[in-house]
């Protein structure tokens, strides 16, 4: 079990160009500007032409090619009419929106851009091929790729097993698969999806996610506009947050997040005699009140899909959605799909990068292993009590994700099992 | 030959093999096929067809052996084209699940190398897809063939086209077993053509309206364009791909019920006795020319007589207006009034077709009127072809009932020098007869065959639901979809009320005159709505002026000229006009709101 440490210590901020939380380092100044919104204002007007709502006001940010873009606020902020303004569909008051340079109402704009509404505005009566071969072809694609990309996406979306019943027979969640399949029917330069994650269960959840990772480190840009900002926090590299129409706050999640007064060091689980050391060494420079030692929790999340990855793999029967295959190659670039082909997304991108420990009884040199090394520098300067760089937003972030790969033991699975169970109705027994 | 197969699975190990591409084995008998494949629905559909091919094929199979064929090609088109993908869909409605497409020599094949895969598709298995050479549309209007698609797609999943075809077959089938006619061609062709024709194009007008309206602006109201009109597509090409879509539909519907119609007519025909029969060939199953008389300018003599006179009236205080009024009816009725004893000659314009007069007899078509309070007894009238000094002039006398059309077939008649028909039409009752100059006198001759007519005839019917489509869409441009409908179904019956709007043009007041003075009551309302009314008529007439189901049921040619008048004012210019609107409404519409519209 692995071991954190709190200091309330306060740190000097991060650099403005650092990674996100998807840990990819993009240079803001240099990168090519995909979305360009300046001095956007939107009043919505009665029967009359009179004023009814001002809904944005003077917003102005850029968007960068490959990066993942969050618009966070409460219902009503404005940030749903600014995403249907970069999308042509609403005409803004004043300012200006240009989305690769020119006007999101240019058909050419529009050859580039992917959407997924908040709701399924899909046609009730297509079936799912035929939804897909229908929007593949408002984008003209021949019929060859057309195929093989809706064969590629039904399978990436776990819907290729229905894919003869009507959207409208869908539950909400399968509604959200295809209608994100719909958004990368084009291989888009430019995803914006508005609430991608609404509806799905949490394996889509994590699935939509990881997809959003793999289109932004093939240089895609992704704007999400989203209530749940867990989801935002583990993807996106900058963003607004919108209030009264108006953006209150921009910046990278590093510049935004990061509690400048504290420290976190995450370890495997330390003998109590370096424990303690360490801990002598803190309380006698920081003082004892200000320390604070425990045990990290696995999110539920990643618990959740340990869970279900043991179902499936015992062949457990659904007539819904599966979940979701491999990322649609093309998607992926050719190159990177040569390589990874047969390897499943949520298999891929939920491992760590480092490699993982042994998921039973991990010994303390795995877990030595898999330990950042920047944070054993860290640890070193701290014991040394000299300044060290703060640690970038993309650690705790990637622990998590590396945590989230880690087999829990068979007393937490079975505590936790029972826990679901009662969730979900079950007398929390097998 | 090596083929691509789609292959489903049923529990663990059951697989199965159904093929891809045209379905060619459904070709000879689908209904065969259909039934092979377990496909019940279709296969009764299909059987339906060929036993109905099968009953008139005695009645029809020498007289019309086209139609026949056509009607037996439809299914297996159908069937060859989408049997596969019916079949496909059979299995996965029971329970099988679709593992992908497979290359393979046959069924067998395919099934063996998924089997030996363990029950997946193997890699090396998966057909490689090359671009058709040969794709339809072109790339450019692959996004508005879609939108039309979509929209017929639209119809058929929500039962539309189902409901309708029962509908409209239903009409056409019980309509004439309801009324019978009266034993005559005409009384026949009244309940069979006539009747059958008008309630199609009754039916299908509301249809065309309520579907222009919903399929667009129930798109905007739902959201579905949202996500439509983000993708590369101009909207003038969403808004004319919908009307394509709503034209194809009405293609499909409009065939299948006039073909109906045409098969029950000449089915029907054949059980009528022979004299009957005949007559019903050379006077309604034909296509024949009509020449009239050019209507006289009516208001320039008026004009002439008013000048003459304007000092002398002028003078004497006389209301201008009630003379102009009274003395067009004078000289109307000079033009129409035979008084007894009097012949009146009329001299028709036949140059042209002066080949097709020699070979085919001309028919006269009379009506008049008479004086009488109560005209129930016969009228004896004369009428003579031909030039006055000729010796081939031909002739016939007939005694006719008032108030209805008569036809009376005179053979072969002989044009005067310049190419004009005289025909002297001569009233030997006691009674002046009044032959109106709209449809009081008129000269038939044969120039084609019934069925080409009858398909111009539709084709024409098809221009006027074009126009109503893009009413129906341009409301539906600006508008949500029940204030759309509302709209469009106010201008249909705006059309259908032309007498109304003739009487306020001619009255030129809207809300009537003061009794006493003979003023207009409200000039001001007048002012503005008597122009208005004037517009909305003129846009009627141009749509009303040439009726295609009075033409076919009296046996008269829908000639080209009149198919691409249709096209071209119908829909080109009044439809036009409407798209012109529309698309600049639907260009400029916001497609969403601030929230969700749900």
């Amino acid at each position: 079990m692995a071991t954190s440490l709190t200091d309330l210590q306060a740190n000097p901020a991060s650099a403005r160009s650092g990674p996100g939380t998807s840990g990819r380092a993009i240079d803001l100044a240099a990168a090519e500007s995909v979305v360009r919104v300046s001095g956007l204002g939107k009043v919505f007007k009665d029967f009359w032409g009179r004023p009814k709502a001002k809904a944005v006001d003077g917003v102005s940010f850029e968007v960068k090619r490959g990066e993942v873009f969050g618009l966070l606020g409460p219902n009503g902020s404005g940030k749903s009419t600014t995403v249907k303004m970069l999308l042509g569909l609403l005409y803004p008051t004043k300012g200006v929106v240009e989305v690769f340079g020119r006007s999101p109402r240019h058909v050419a704009t529009k050859a580039r851009i992917g959407y997924l509404p908040e709701e399924s505005y899909l046609y009730r009566y297509l079936d799912s091929r035929e939804t897909l071969e229908f929007f593949g072809n408002l984008f003209q694609l021949p019929s060859d790729k057309r195929k093989d990309r809706t064969e590629q996406l039904l399978e990436m979306v776990g819907l290729k097993n229905v894919q003869r019943r009507v959207v409208g027979e869908f539950s909400k969640g399968m509604q959200r698969r295809i209608g994100l399949a719909q958004a990368l029917i084009n291989d888009p330069d430019l995803v914006i999806l508005d609430e991608p994650t609404a509806g799905l269960d949490p394996i889509g959840c994590r699935e939509v996610k990881d997809l959003i990772l793999a289109l932004a480190h093939r240089g895609k840009t992704v704007i999400l506009s989203s209530h749940l900002l867990a989801d935002v926090q583990d993807v996106c590299d900058r963003v607004v947050i919108y209030y009264g129409g108006r953006i209150q706050a921009m910046g990278s999640l590093g510049e935004l997040l990061t509690e400048r007064d504290s420290v976190q060091i995450t370890a495997p689980v330390l003998p109590p005699r370096i424990l303690d050391r360490v801990l002598e060494i803190l309380r006698a420079e920081m003082g004892a009140d200000s320390i604070r030692v425990d045990s990290p929790t696995q999110n539920l999340e990643s618990y959740f899909l340990s869970v279900v990855q043991r179902a499936r793999a015992a062949e457990a029967k659904t007539s819904g959605a599966t979940s979701g295959g491999r990322v649609a190659a093309y998607l992926k670039g050719d190159a990177e799909a040569a390589s990874e082909t047969g390897e499943r997304v949520l298999e891929r991108l939920s491992m760590p990068t480092a490699p993982a420990p042994a998921a039973d009884s991990p010994s303390p040199a795995s877990k030595g292993t898999a330990l950042p090394s920047a944070d054993v520098e860290r640890l070193d300067a701290l014991t040394r009590g000299t300044p060290t760089p703060p640690t970038t937003p993309s650690e705790p972030a990637r622990a998590k994700a590396s945590g989230a790969a880690k087999a829990p033991s068979a007393a937490d699975l079975a505590k936790a099992d029972d826990k679901l169970s009662s969730l979900l109705g079950g007398d929390g027994k097998k | 030959m090596t083929r691509v197969f789609q292959i489903f699975r049923k529990g663990d190990a059951a697989l199965h093999a159904v093929g891809t591409g045209l379905a060619w084995a459904s070709l000879p008998l689908p209904w065969v096929w259909a039934f092979a494949q377990g496909l019940w629905f279709r296969g009764v559909a299909m059987l339906a067809v060929d036993g109905l091919v099968l009953l008139l094929a005695p009645s029809l199979f020498v007289t019309q052996p086209m139609a026949l064929g056509l009607v037996l090609l439809v299914p297996r088109l159908i069937a060859l084209k989408r049997g596969f993908a019916w079949v496909a869909e059979a299995c996965e409605n029971r329970g099988w699940e679709y593992l992908g497409e497979i290359v393979g020599d046959s069924k067998s094949d395919a099934i063996a190398h998924t089997a030996r895969a363990g029950g997946v598709i193997p890699s090396d298995r998966r057909p490689r897809r090359e671009a058709s050479p040969w794709a339809f549309p072109p790339a450019a209007f692959r996004p508005m063939w879609s939108v039309a698609w979509l929209t017929v797609r639209a119809a058929f999943r929500y039962r539309l086209v189902v409901v309708l075809m029962g509908l409209l077959v239903g009409a056409v089938v019980v309509l004439p077993m309801v009324i019978k006619h009266d034993g005559t061609a005409q009384g026949f062709t009244q309940i069979l053509l006539t009747y059958t024709l008008g309630v199609i194009s009754a039916l299908l007008s509301l249809v065309t309206l309520w579907l222009a309206c919903g399929t667009l602006a129930r798109d905007v109201d739902e959201c579905q364009m949202q996500v439509v009109a983000t993708k590369p597509i101009p909207r003038w090409q969403i808004w004319l791909g919908k009307w394509l879509g709503v034209m194809l539909l009405n293609g499909i519907l409009l065939s299948v019920s006039s073909g109906a119609v045409f098969l029950l007519l000449q089915w029907r025909a054949t059980q009528l006795p022979d004299e009957v029969q005949q007559a019903l060939r050379s006077n309604v199953l034909t296509a024949r020319a009509s020449v009239r008389e050019p209507e006289p300018d009516l208001d320039s003599k008026v004009e002439e007589m008013l000048a003459l006179r304007r000092a002398e009236l002028e003078a004497k205080g006389v209301d201008l207006r009630a003379f102009r009024t009274q003395a067009r009816e004078m000289i109307k009725a000079k033009e129409q009034v035979v008084p007894p004893s009097y012949f009146r000659r009329f001299e028709l314009d036949f140059r042209g077709a002066e080949e097709a007069l020699k070979r085919n007899p001309i028919f006269v078509r009379v009506k008049f009127h008479t004086p009488e309070l109560s005209a129930k007894r016969p009228y004896e009238i004369e009428v003579v072809a031909g030039p006055p000094e000729s010796p081939q002039r031909v002739g016939a006398a007939r005694s006719l009932a008032a108030e209805a059309s008569h036809e009376i077939e005179l053979g072969n008649a002989v044009l005067d020098a310049r190419g004009f028909l005289i025909v002297e039409v001569a009233n030997r009752s006691d009674t002046p007869l009044i032959f109106p100059m709209e449809d009081g006198f008129e000269v038939l001759y044969r120039e084609g065959g019934f069925g080409l007519n009858y398909i111009r005839g539709v084709v024409v019917l098809a221009c006027s639901l074009g126009l109503l489509a893009a009413i129906g869409l341009f409301a539906a441009s600006f508008l949500s979809f029940p204030v759309a409908a509302f709209l469009a179904t106010t201008v249909l019956i705006l059309g259908m009320s032309s007498g109304t709007l003739k009487s306020v043009v001619e009255d030129r007041t809207v809300l009537g005159f003061e009794h006493d003075t003979n003023t207009q009551l409200y000039p001001a309302v007048d002012a503005v709505m008597v122009p208005l009314f004037e517009l909305l008529l003129k846009t009627v007439n141009l749509v009303q002026q040439f009726s295609p189901i009075d033409a076919v049921s009296s046996g008269r040619s829908v000639t080209w000229a009149d198919v691409a008048r249709s096209g071209f004012l119908v829909i080109g210019l009044m439809g036009g006009m409407f798209a012109a609107l529309g698309i600049t409404a639907f260009t400029r519409r916001e497609l969403a709101t601030a929230q969700s519209n749900h």
